[in-house]
């Protein structure tokens, strides 16, 4: 399971809908939700191509779940949340813009 | 006297912060409050200052985000000391950190451009290590209430994250 970077993008932030609607997907597709708070992502479950991440702001503070080389950026007010979409395998690791010490990863197969 | 007046002094620009004598000697949870709510407003008053005199965009982002990330804080202070029944008690240390922030206000309103945004920029990384140690040290073991402890505790994380950001703005402006 490589990471190349090339082609498709391994994670897509699902424009617009913020709840999972459930798109013409292998019936086995998921959707996990991730909830930041205190400072902290909680840990992403494993992964399958297909599956929908929505990350929920639960802190007071704004955060961004940002890819290191950019592959996605959500940016999301105390309270808002907003969805990935992943379109490969391969593992991503992402941080916060305002917070760099507050990371994360995710792993799909 | 209080009792949160030793751990806290104002020394020439930064301040020196060290641990109480006795474990027993550290302030009460309406001490820490009016303490941490303290520690906020200074850098939101300090925030404001930069967000009028800087035109450094990285510095504007910067001051910003200190806004908006204290003031989410001390709102979240001030509903929880609410909820509590909890009257936020001026202490000696709040005295300390506050005539300190006045001083450095002042000197500030004196400096312009990059002059400006260097002595901003690294009096948040002496103020933010300075506050981290206190919460560290002593707010937090201090703090009975388990809300005021765990709010602390994310401001620790708040503050070391802050004083991360501020490190690396100075390291840019040199
Ligand atoms: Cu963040």
């Amino acid at each position: 399971m490589s990471l190349l970077p090339r082609r498709i993008p391994l994670f897509a932030v699902v424009a617009g809908a913020l709840l999972p609607v459930a798109p013409p997907m292998p019936a086995a597709a998921a959707t996990h939700v991730v909830v930041i708070d205190k400072m902290k992502y909680a840990p992403v479950p494993p992964l399958k191509v297909g599956d929908t991440v929505v990350f929920l702001n639960n802190d007071m503070f704004r955060h961004t779940v940002t890819e290191t080389k950019n592959r996605f950026n959500l940016d999301l007010m105390p309270g808002a949340k907003g969805s990935l979409k992943v379109n490969s395998a391969g593992k991503a690791d992402f941080y916060c813009k305002y917070h760099p010490g507050m990371r994360g990863s995710m792993i799909a197969k | 006297m209080t009792r949160a007046a030793l751990f806290i002094a104002a020394a020439a620009g930064a301040l020196a912060i060290s641990a109480p004598a006795q474990a027993a000697a550290g302030p009460t949870d309406p001490q820490i409050a009016h303490i941490a709510y303290t520690a906020g407003s200074i850098d939101i008053a300090a925030a404001k200052q930069a967000l009028k005199v800087s035109h450094n965009a990285t510095v504007r982002d910067f001051a910003q985000q200190m806004v908006r990330d204290h003031e989410a804080v001390n709102a979240k202070a001030l509903a929880l000391v609410k909820k509590l029944h909890v009257t936020p008690e001026a202490n000696a240390t709040s005295a300390s950190l506050s005539k300190s922030a006045n001083a450095e206000l002042a000197k500030l309103s004196k400096l312009k451009g990059a002059a400006y945004d260097r002595e901003y920029l690294n009096n948040e990384v002496a103020f933010h290590k300075a506050v981290n140690g206190a919460l560290k040290s002593t707010l937090i073991p201090s703090a009975d209430n388990a809300e005021l402890k765990s709010l602390l505790e994310t401001g620790l994380s708040l503050f070391q994250e802050h004083q991360a950001h501020a490190e690396q703005v100075a390291a840019k402006l040199k």
